[in-house]
């Protein structure tokens, strides 16, 4: 293979690899952008109910108490078709009030009660493969955790997000070395012309000594080792026919070599 | 005449030509694949930022409605301003908010003010979803979504800030009675284009450095070795030895077609004179033994008596990229990780904690470095670099299946002696493969591979470990480390070895004096330890990792802003540190050149301290750069030529000192800012830092000035 069609498919490779690593790089980057929007977008949700806690505890109410915030709950969960579940946690990890009805007394996986918990955090997300969990922390009036409330989304939807913008940005890579493959092997072809120009000389010195001027290739920085080389092979010959007919001369045996 | 001159003028031009049009090709496709992304990511997280606000528009229409179940008329509901208000200053990408009635009348408004209530445009956002709705075709989708991408930038569009969302009808009983509009940001959707413009670049960046070493490799294993290998079987041809190669491609490309003729000479020759002598041998065998005597002056018997290695810098610099992309990898979420693992240790603060892993990283480095040196010359580069990966390895392997902090500071432990070891040997092989002359350009390839490395590996760490944990990107590390492995027993040759070191093998082990004990009389490295090394360390952990980063916060960037005027850094030295090697080697004046960058440094620290500014930081940020770019390299090559006449000491040995040196400089500069900033303020610390510098770097330049002036008095 030539050097030049072996340059050619190697930077074409790097060029496949550089895209390849671009597309996989901003796909990754876009699914933290989205995952960061959805989540923006679902604090304003928890956020409202955490508005009605706050209302209520400040008022005097016990946090089992506020009646409203079952329907609440249930007229949130639909303000996103994404969100699967609204959930009201205390700080053990019981559910106090969901969109779920039948959920109510369940327990919370463990990561989340954590979350729920801990004193530093005061929102919070976990990513699971089908779903995205928010959290807002709920405090009262003297910033001790109530508990929480838990938002269940699916990613189901924004997964059509997400691939749909790997199937452009894979598209758009394709396109790209496309065209850029084709100003690659025009650009390397040009640059390659020099060197092409060198190993003609080279070996056309090599293959054809006698010719006037190397074939017209011009000579090169191997030159003088070139005809050197050629002058040695010439001795090496001569001497390897004199030994001949001095050792094994004409009619004493053999054929000539 | 042909242009070139010699194998090397080949191997650079050939270098020249293909990493210019590669990665001339690779940022045009980059840049294009950029705004492609860029357009479809903008148009991607508009509706997602409007779905946002019509989430909290249905809340605030659910709220509304609690009011109009207690009886309280809409016009009459009180406080709606102050909760409008609310929830605009909540959310930075809202504006402002209008509630209205059906025909568009403002009843109630929050947030903005300055904001001019328009009933037209009120009209137009109602419109500009049905229009949405037609426009389908991919090239009218990208058009209009590069349209939309330039009226973010400053240059273009109409720059009309707000932009509103198509409104949410307010129902009652199935009735309407108002609307909700709200007033997105425009400003705020150019910042997180901008944040993702900026992250894009990083790994335009990285992908541009990558594929750069990927040529390198590329012209190595094509073009450099073969051609090296057509010279060297020519000039053999020329001294008259024809011994054959072992191994010619069957399919080669032209240069290994010159070897293939180069080599079938030779094997003809020797065909022939096989031939002869297998005749002559049966016939007459003290005729046969004159007759080898022919065979003898031209080799025709054996194989071709290479002269040697071809031992190249680029040898070391592919699998010192790999493992240090490796290593880096997790710099970015380190202390995060840390943060998960937390447990008390020994009553420590939590930050203290979180810190720990780093400062024994460091620690471990820096106490197995001069080991490590030595080891490089008993053991050579490339077995040593072998050695290294198995702590490495094992530490990326233990930190991935960590329990607790203990788990991480035993692994990071071990990572740490790998990496102690690695970087050693590959300093180690530069040194010895570069000649004196070239010293300053083959540390410059050190410094720079190890820059570009941090700059490739902490981008894609960071955005890897966002979407798959932390815990993966450990096993990632272990598989690039593998895979540096193996590049370094395909790439790196065994016969390097410092011939300075060999020497003082010879002499024995048991006479040799330490070599500690050696350097700390010479007092030119001395000089350049504790006046140059370990002053610019301080500045660069003190000022550059502590002080920029507490300093741009209190100037009001953000995180993400502040990840990235320090990337300005590396970003920097990666071109101007070759440049500045190429000079020293051309010039040899090393001390002038590490003098000048000391200087540089301490007066620009100086200097900007006077400009409280973001902007002055970007310069000092920046500055810096190329004063360390200056001096990296340079520096190196000063303190080898200062230990140059050591002839107890190895190269390797040297460099390990530097190194350990180094790194207290490393673990000064925080202690000294820390200290500084107890009594003044950061700026005042940054002025004091460089007042310091610029006295150390005169207090240096006497010294060499004073030897300078002994040796030619003796001389």
């Amino acid at each position: 293979m030539q050097l030049y069609l072996k340059f050619l498919v190697m930077t074409i490779t790097v060029l496949t690899l550089m895209l390849t690593l671009f597309v996989f790089m901003s796909y990754m980057k876009y699914q933290n952008i989205l995952s960061g929007v959805v989540s923006s977008r679902l604090m304003v949700v928890a956020g409202s109910i955490e508005n009605v806690v706050e209302h209520a505890t400040s008022l005097g109410l016990k946090f089992q108490e506020i009646n409203q915030l079952e329907s609440m709950l249930e007229t949130s969960s639909k303000l996103d078709d994404g969100i699967e579940e609204i959930a009201v946690i205390n700080t053990n990890g019981r559910i106090l009030y969901s969109s779920i009805k039948d959920r109510v007394s369940h327990q919370m996986e463990e990561v989340l009660v954590q979350n729920v918990s801990s004193e530093t955090k005061s929102q919070w997300t976990v990513e699971e493969d089908d779903y995205l969990l928010i959290g807002l922390n709920l405090k009262n009036a003297v910033d001790l955790p109530l508990g929480g409330v838990v938002i269940k989304y699916s990613k189901a939807e924004y997964n059509v997000a997400i691939s749909d913008i790997f199937q452009k940005l894979t598209f758009g890579a394709f396109i790209t070395l496309l065209s850029f493959a084709v100003l690659l092997s025009i650009l390397i072809k040009v640059s390659f012309s020099k060197f092409h120009r060198f190993y003609k000389s080279v070996y056309s010195e090599l293959r054809e000594p006698d010719l006037p001027a190397n074939g017209g290739h011009g000579a090169t920085y191997l030159s003088d080792d070139v005809k050197k080389a050629r002058e040695n092979q010439l001795i090496i010959m001569k001497e390897l026919e004199a030994a001949q007919n001095r050792i094994l001369p004409l009619g004493k045996g053999g054929s000539h070599e | 005449m042909n242009d070139f001159s010699s194998s090397n003028t080949i191997t650079s031009d050939m270098n020249r030509r293909l990493v210019f049009v590669t990665i001339l090709v690779v940022i045009f496709a980059s840049m294009v694949s950029t705004l492609y992304a860029l357009v479809e990511i903008n148009q991607s997280l508009r509706p997602e930022l409007e779905r946002k606000a019509h989430v909290t528009a249905n809340s605030i229409h659910e709220d509304m409605n609690r009011a109009l179940d207690a009886g309280i008329p809409f016009e009459k509901i009180a406080g709606v301003k102050s909760y409008l208000d609310g929830i605009v200053s909540k959310y930075d990408e809202f504006l402002y908010i209008y509630v209205t009635t059906p025909q568009d009348e403002l009843v109630f408004r929050g947030g903005d003010e300055d904001f001019v209530f328009d009933p037209a445009l009120l009209k137009n956002a109602s419109l500009g979803e049905t229009e949405r709705a037609g426009q389908e075709d991919v090239l009218g989708h990208f058009s209009n979504g590069f349209m939309q991408l330039l009226s973010l930038t400053p240059f273009f569009g109409d720059h009309q800030r707000d932009v509103l969302t198509a409104p949410i009808e307010l129902k009652y009983d199935g009735q309407v009675y108002g609307k909700i509009y709200i007033g997105l940001d425009g400003y705020f959707i150019r910042g997180e284009l901008t944040n993702v413009f900026f992250d894009i670049l990083i790994i335009l960046v990285t992908v541009v450095l990558v594929s750069f070493e990927f040529i390198l490799v590329m012209v190595m294993m094509n073009v450099s070795l073969p051609i090296f290998k057509v010279e060297e079987i020519l000039r053999k041809q020329s001294n008259s030895d024809f011994g054959r190669i072992s191994h010619t491609k069957r399919w080669g490309d032209e240069i290994n077609n010159l070897i293939t003729l180069l080599n079938n000479t030779s094997v003809d020759l020797q065909e022939r004179y096989k031939r002869l002598h297998e005749r002559v041998f049966s016939k007459d065998a003290g005729a046969a033994r004159e007759f080898e005597k022919l065979g003898k002056r031209f080799n025709l018997q054996g194989m071709l008596m290479s002269s040697g290695s071809q031992a190249s810098v680029i040898d070391a610099r592919i699998p010192l990229f790999v493992f240090s992309f490796a290593e880096e990898l997790q710099k970015s979420f380190m202390p995060l990780y840390v943060d998960e693992l937390y447990r008390p240790v020994l009553g420590l603060s939590r930050d203290m904690i979180i810190g720990l892993p780093i400062a024994i990283f460091m620690f471990v480095i820096a106490a197995i470095t001069p080991f490590a040196g030595s080891w490089a010359d008993k053991f050579g580069n490339k077995r040593l670099f072998l050695f290294g990966l198995f702590p490495a390895i094992t530490g990326y392997i233990g930190c991935a299946l960590a329990n607790d902090i203990y788990d991480v500071l035993v692994w990071r432990s071990s990572t740490a002696i790998g990496y102690a070891i690695i970087t050693i040997s590959c300093q180690g092989y530069i040194a010895a493969v570069v000649s004196k002359e070239n010293r300053a350009k083959g540390m410059a390839v050190f410094v720079g591979v190890l820059m570009s490395a941090t700059m490739c590996g902490t981008a894609i760490g960071g955005i890897i470990a966002d979407r798959i944990g932390y815990h993966p990107v450990f096993f990632i590390s272990a598989v690039f480390a593998a895979c540096a492995g193996l590049l370094a027993w395909r790439m790196l040759s065994s016969d390097v070895r410092d011939e300075k070191q060999q020497v003082a093998t010879e002499i024995g082990a048991s006479k040799k004096p330490s070599a500690m004990r050696v350097l700390i009389k010479n007092t030119r490295f001395v000089a350049l330890v504790a006046f140059c090394a370990i002053p610019t360390k301080i500045v660069l952990t003190g000022f550059f990792y502590y002080l920029i980063p507490l300093y741009l916060v209190s100037l009001g960037t953000s995180t993400a802003e502040t990840g990235r005027i320090m990337m300005l850094y590396s970003f920097i030295i990666i071109p101007i540190s070759p440049i500045a090697a190429r000079f020293v080697d051309r010039t040899q004046k090393v001390k002038e050149l590490v003098v000048f960058g000391s200087l540089f440094s301490g007066l620009l620290l100086v200097v900007f301290s006077y400009y409280e500014t973001v902007w002055a930081l970007v310069a000092a940020v920046a500055l810096l750069g190329v004063a360390h770019g200056i001096i990296k390299a340079p520096l190196i090559a000063a303190v080898m030529e200062a230990c140059e006449d050591e002839k107890d000491v190895g190269r390797t040995q040297v460099l390990g000192i530097l190194r350990t040196s180094e790194r207290v400089g490393s673990v000064m500069g925080p202690l000294l800012i820390g200290a500084l900033l107890s009594f003044t303020s950061y700026a005042g610390a940054m002025g004091m830092l460089g007042g310091l510098i610029l006295v150390i770097t005169l207090a240096m330049f006497f010294i060499f000035n004073n030897s300078a002036v002994k040796q030619t008095a003796e001389g």
